[in-house]
């Protein structure tokens, strides 16, 4: 396989990251819609699943959630939110799954080409997804606001160290390719 | 909710919950490992487990509303003891179902005693297959016409193998790893759980899927004790089995499960080593966020279907489900909630916050109506709110009974939260008080009318108790209570007029003190929580509102005692006041610059003053002043101490105290 499709691929993983977690809003509409993270990934997956067999199985998983957050997404533009917990609870687990095997797939990549950026994916995998697992609990968070606060400002950090770290790892590996053949 | 309709509510919350894991296990089939597939299952045992509360808040979907609402419904179209009939049916198929359980474990029970003694050699494979996976070896019995080996008993577990057929190392494996593992127990429980919910195929079907994981678990866990040529060998012989009937019991477990479910096995085995590696954590934490969400009542369902609307059988009955079901989460919840069906007249936020009792009286005029061919709602006890108030009026600043009652529309009004106080015993006590700028009789008479809508004509109290039964409930404490204030100011009337919650008075050789003391207090909505738009202002109710804004007001009155002349000789008169100290005491004052300086009146810091400097004095020294604090940490003062100035010169400091209201 080129490498240069691999390249490609981390960086539409990192894109949909800013995507999913970065969310601006005209009116209704999410300008940066959710689903993206989920195009990009799919679209992914190819060149992916060649370093990552295991990969591939992120296949279906990634046309579901991009279908359901499409739906969310048109149902919000039209100004019917969807807010049924049901639905909450399914997309949220799928979510949680979806980013803990994609990082791991991604830190595996980093492992094969010997990028330390692998271990820092894993930490921050772990502690996202941890994080996730913690505000789903119904605790009491309205009296302990800051603890909730604070959770909220740890994973927004963990979320933009995952992107910068994408990044970094993407730029590494292009510099890698591009160099022997400036050579 | 009890009986049958308690049991349906349960059943269909396992139904639901059972449902959800299955649709998210077929998604994670590929990706999560058999240990997963079959320890996400807990979910379910969490949820046939614990009974599902009857609250105001529910799981995934509102059930309990539906429910209910379909039990009202049944009330009314059928004879009551059709339901009880109806549970005892479901207790006796439970009690059959356990019965048919105990049976078949005895009667294998006879039949292992009556089986035949293994051969030494099968003994001693057992033996060997035990010592080499570090396993506890298995009594084994062969039973004639047994078409799979299976183990059976929970304390002693049995190995039961078929007389004519060879038994394969791995299949031993297979069952002594059920029998490490204590899977014939963990039968035991789902077959409880089968026979507790006998009437419903759908949890038939989630057993027999559990039973079928729990096989691919065993499986999983003999694969990862096999090498090689082994695992497909053991492949081989599972696929042998497929074409066996399959023995089921509870506190057995057999190795053999059917054609199709081998299959699925067998597909699960191919996967064996493409699982996605280091999912362990994953698996947890998807394990508990659907524990989460399946087990805790999170959702709080709308008062969606509201009393006096038209909306047939369905609606009404849903209208009075939720009746049952919501309760006044917060103590402001429920001063909210009442005083807005006080306006409304409407009676379904009546009884969301009156107690058991009176709730129960409401319901029972409101279940009237339902069957009405027209469908339309008409409450057979009506309730007419603002009826019975006794009028008061405001004249020359003062309150002068009229003798009258008046019964008034309340919907013209806007509310407020006056001389709110958290009681010793964790009850509330407070004057709900509404503000007109018109007020009509309920045969439509003009009782007043402010010259425009931003002032007020009327005010009108009601002495309300809240505290907490089920959830916060109000009941009315004291006759309500109209004033017409006849032009009189508003503000005026609130500091001068108002019944007070603490009143203080003190005399001195210059003159009289009177302190009026008396509260305010806001509500606080959570945003956006209810479908209508909603504020504190608006006209629904808040259940779950919060105290806001907690102020304490003050209004201190000096009157000069002295003689006329004595009063014309004055150039300057000045009063400072301060709360005394806890234990009674009077205050050290603040420190206060030349009264020549003071300006005219002040309610800042500790103490509040006011001034007065020049020609023919009134006599009477006038301070407003308060703070804000909570109804929780408020502490009502012993008393005031106000220090006196005459002609730039401290003239003595009186000692207020607590006088009773009427005093």
């Amino acid at each position: 396989m080129d490498k240069k499709y691999l390249i490609h691929a981390m960086g539409s993983i990192a894109w949909g990251y800013v995507f999913f977690y970065l969310a601006i809003n005209l009116g209704t509409i999410d300008i940066l819609p959710d689903w993206v993270l989920f195009v990009m990934v799919v679209r992914a997956l190819e060149p992916l699943s060649e370093v990552v067999h295991s990969a591939k199985l992120l296949d279906p998983l990634g046309i579901l959630l991009g279908v359901l957050y499409g739906f969310q997404w048109l149902f919000k533009v039209v100004g019917h939110p969807i807010q049924w917990y049901l639905f909450t609870v399914i997309v949220s687990v799928l979510v949680l799954y979806f980013n803990f095997q994609l990082l791991t797939n991604l830190a595996e990549v980093a492992r094969k080409y010997g990028y330390p950026e692998e271990k820092k994916i894993l930490q921050l995998r772990t502690v996202q997804a941890i994080l996730t697992t913690v505000a789903a609990i119904p605790l009491p968070w309205e009296e302990v606001g800051y603890l909730y606060f604070g959770l909220a400002i740890v994973h927004l950090v963990v979320v933009a160290w995952i992107c910068v770290v994408l990044f970094s790892l993407r730029k590494k590996m292009s510099l890698a390719y591009d160099a022997p053949a400036e050579e | 909710m009890t009986g049958i309709w308690g049991f349906l509510l349960q059943t269909l919350y396992v139904s639901l919950v059972g449902g959800l894991l299955l649709v998210v296990k077929a998604i994670f089939r590929d990706k999560l490992t058999p240990r997963w597939q079959y320890g996400v299952w807990s979910v379910l045992a969490l949820r046939i487990l614990i009974p599902v509360q009857m609250t105001w808040k529910y799981v995934l979907l509102p059930l309990p509303l539906w429910v209910e609402t379909a039990r009202i419904l049944a009330d009314h179209a059928l004879p009551e003891v059709l339901f009880v009939w109806l549970y005892r049916l479901y207790l006796m198929g439970v009690a059959v179902f356990l019965a048919g359980y105990l049976f078949s474990y005895f009667r294998l029970g006879r039949l292992l005693k009556r089986g035949e003694a293994p051969s030494a050699e099968l003994t001693q494979q057992i033996s060997a297959v035990a010592e080499r996976y570090d396993l506890n070896p298995c009594k084994a019995v062969i039973i004639p016409g047994l078409t799979s080996p299976m183990v059976c008993g929970i304390i002693h577990p049995v190995l039961a193998v078929p007389a004519d057929a060879p038994l394969d190392d791995h299949v031993i494996l297979h069952e002594l790893l059920h029998v490490k593992y204590h899977d014939a127990l963990q039968n035991v429980f789902w077959s409880i759980c089968r026979a507790l919910h006998w009437c419903n195929p759908l949890v038939h079907y989630f057993v027999n899927q559990i039973g079928n994981d729990m096989e691919s678990l065993c499986d999983q866990r003999v694969l990862e004790r096999l090498e090689g040529e082994a695992r497909r060998n053991y492949g081989l012989s599972l696929l042998a089995m497929s074409n066996d009937r399959y023995p089921r019991a509870p506190g057995t477990t057999s190795i053999s499960n059917g054609g199709k479910n081998i299959t699925r096995r067998i597909e699960a085995i191919v996967r064996f080593k493409k699982y996605p590696k280091g999912m362990a954590l994953a698996s947890v934490c998807v394990t508990v966020m659907l524990m989460c969400g399946c087990m805790f009542p999170t959702i709080q369902p709308e008062l969606t279907y509201r009393a006096n609307v038209d909306g047939g059988p369905w609606n009404n009955a849903a209208a009075l489900a939720e009746l049952n079901l919501n309760r006044c989460a917060t103590p402001a919840g429920a001063f909210d909630t009442y005083a807005k069906g006080l306006q409304r007249c409407d009676q379904q936020w009546l009884a969301l916050a009156s107690p058991e009792a009176k709730k129960q009286e409401i319901l029972k005029g409101a279940n009237a109506y339902i069957g009405m061919e027209n469908g339309i709602r008409h409450w057979k006890n009506e309730i007419e709110t603002g009826v019975g108030l006794t009028v008061y009026e405001v004249k020359d600043r003062e309150v002068k009974s009229t003798g009258k009652k008046a019964d008034i529309w309340l919907s013209q009004s806007s509310y407020e939260l006056y001389n709110l106080v958290l009681q010793e015993d964790g009850s509330y006590t407070a004057l709900l008080t509404f503000f007109f700028d018109n007020v009509q009789t309920l045969d439509g008479d003009l009782l007043c009318c402010a010259p425009t809508a931003d002032e007020i004509c009327a005010v009108a109290t009601y002495p309300v108790r809240v505290w907490q039964e089920t959830g916060w409930v109000l009941e009315e404490t004291g006759s309500p209570s109209l004033y017409l204030l006849n032009g009189l100011d508003v503000h005026t009337f609130l500091y001068e007029l108002f019944p007070a919650l603490h009143i203080y008075y003190g005399e001195g050789n210059t003159g009289s003190v009177f302190c009026r003391l008396w509260t305010d207090c806001s509500l606080e909505v959570p945003d956006g929580y209810w479908e209508d738009a909603i504020s504190f202002s608006t006209q629904y109710p808040c259940p779950d509102a919060e105290f806001g804004m907690y102020m304490e007001n003050e209004l201190i009155r000096f009157t000069y005692s002295g003689t006329e002349n004595q009063r014309q000789s004055l150039f300057q008169a000045g009063m400072q006041v301060q709360k005394v100290n806890e234990d009674g005491t009077v205050p050290v004052f603040e420190e206060l610059p030349d009264t020549k300086e003071w300006t005219e009146s002040s309610g800042g810091g500790k103490a509040a003053w006011t001034n007065w400097r020049g020609e023919d004095w009134h006599g009477i020294c006038l301070n407003g002043g308060g703070g804000s604090t909570t109804p929780e940490e408020i502490v009502f003062p012993l008393g005031y101490a106000a220090q006196i100035w005459l002609n730039d010169e401290l003239a003595e400091t009186i000692i207020l105290k607590e006088v009773p209201p009427n005093g």
